[in-house]
């Protein structure tokens, strides 16, 4: 007989805490299929703007123009947007030493047994041969791992990733 | 049809303390006659960005005119910007399209299907407060009074003849300019 280990999840609120912590001004993102609890949350949150693009690259440049203008800004798309995000990730986050976070939903990722979807096999490779640093957030207890990632990329002035290895959880 | 260095003479004249994204071949007319170059933004690598730059300076310096220098041939290879913009309705945002009627962007071949495409028709869909369209040196000069006056967001599709040809880039790097905006940024503060 096996005793079933409650799973540890992932809440809206932790990531919510982590960006009010961090005094992010905007998040400017691309909606995907497991972010609508997230969305009710930020909606809610009066310190936080939210910024909708169409495309991932647009993420990056609208961030950049927020950050030469003063404020502070994350990006939160998913790990496919990071693929198509990836000119801009070069011109404007790494060549102009821009210090964002970009939360990134690692789709794909599967902790035990096989990965079989390429966009969750490839991130981590894409984001080595940029020399981007990242952090694995799956659950509440490693939400601070944002924090992390905040105080790394304003000490280094460069891009730094949070994959997001988990659905949110309600 | 008007001389590229015209148009950016006329935004200059009107530009006040308007912060300007400017790229391409609208940035080597642009950075000949700015007198503000602590406000101006360089594009000289990813170009198609300059409206997605110009929303996250709209959305972060709401009390300041956002002028963007875009061309046909960058603003089409990232229309859905259009879409993004509209929906923000940054009412500070003025979005200038130089229409380059010899395609020299593209050596002077159109590129078929999308020689044609209507921008202000486009941003009109798109949400955008305004949109119009000028291919005379004396309308537009006129008009541009209106253009800083009206909220925005809004679009100008102006047809240009390039003259830019013989001028280069600036010698600023573009990370080189961008420091300079943000240090007078928050000297401004």
């Amino acid at each position: 007989m096996t005793t079933a280990i409650p799973e540890s999840i992932l809440h809206p609120a932790s990531l919510v805490n982590e960006l009010k912590k961090n005094d992010v001004s905007h998040v400017v993102w691309l909606p995907d299929s497991e972010t609508n609890f997230l969305y009710h949350m930020m909606m809610e949150e009066p310190t936080l703007d939210l910024v909708p693009v169409c495309r991932e690259g647009e993420t990056m440049a609208v961030a950049a123009g927020l950050w030469v203008g003063g404020a502070k800004p994350v990006v939160l798309i998913q790990n496919t947007g990071v693929f198509e995000a990836g000119d801009s990730i070069r011109g404007l986050c790494l060549d102009l030493n821009q210090p964002l976070v970009m939360l990134v939903g690692y789709r794909g990722w599967t902790r035990r047994g096989p990965t079989p979807d390429s966009a969750g096999r490839f991130i981590e490779h894409i984001l080595h041969a940029w020399g981007i640093n990242y952090y694995l957030v799956e659950t509440d207890e490693d939400a601070d791992r944002i924090s992390v990632a905040f105080e790394e990329c304003e000490r280094l002035s460069r891009p730094v990733a949070v994959l997001i290895g988990t659905e949110f959880g309600s | 049809m008007i001389p590229s260095h015209e148009v950016a003479r006329a935004i200059n004249y009107h530009r006040d303390d308007a912060l300007v994204v400017s790229t391409s071949a609208a940035l080597r007319d642009w950075h000949q006659v700015s007198q503000r170059r602590d406000l101006d933004i360089d594009l000289t690598d990813c170009m198609d960005r300059a409206p997605a730059v110009g929303l996250g300076l709209s959305l972060a310096q709401p009390n300041r005119r956002i002028l963007v220098l875009d061309c046909d041939a960058t603003l089409r290879t990232d229309l859905a910007s259009l879409a993004t913009i509209g929906e923000a309705a940054p009412s500070n945002f003025v979005h200038f399209v130089l229409e380059d009627a010899d395609h020299t962007s593209t050596d002077g071949v159109p590129i078929r299907g999308l020689d044609k495409v209507d921008f202000e028709g486009v941003a009109r869909s798109a949400g955008y407060a305004h949109a119009c369209r000028f291919d005379n040196l004396e309308e537009l000069l006129i008009g541009m009074e209106d253009i800083m006056r009206r909220p925005g967001p809004i679009l100008v599709a102006v047809k240009v003849v390039p003259d830019s040809e013989s001028a280069r880039f600036p010698e600023r790097t573009m990370a080189d300019g961008w420091a300079e905006v943000r240090r007078a940024l928050a000297a401004d503060i």
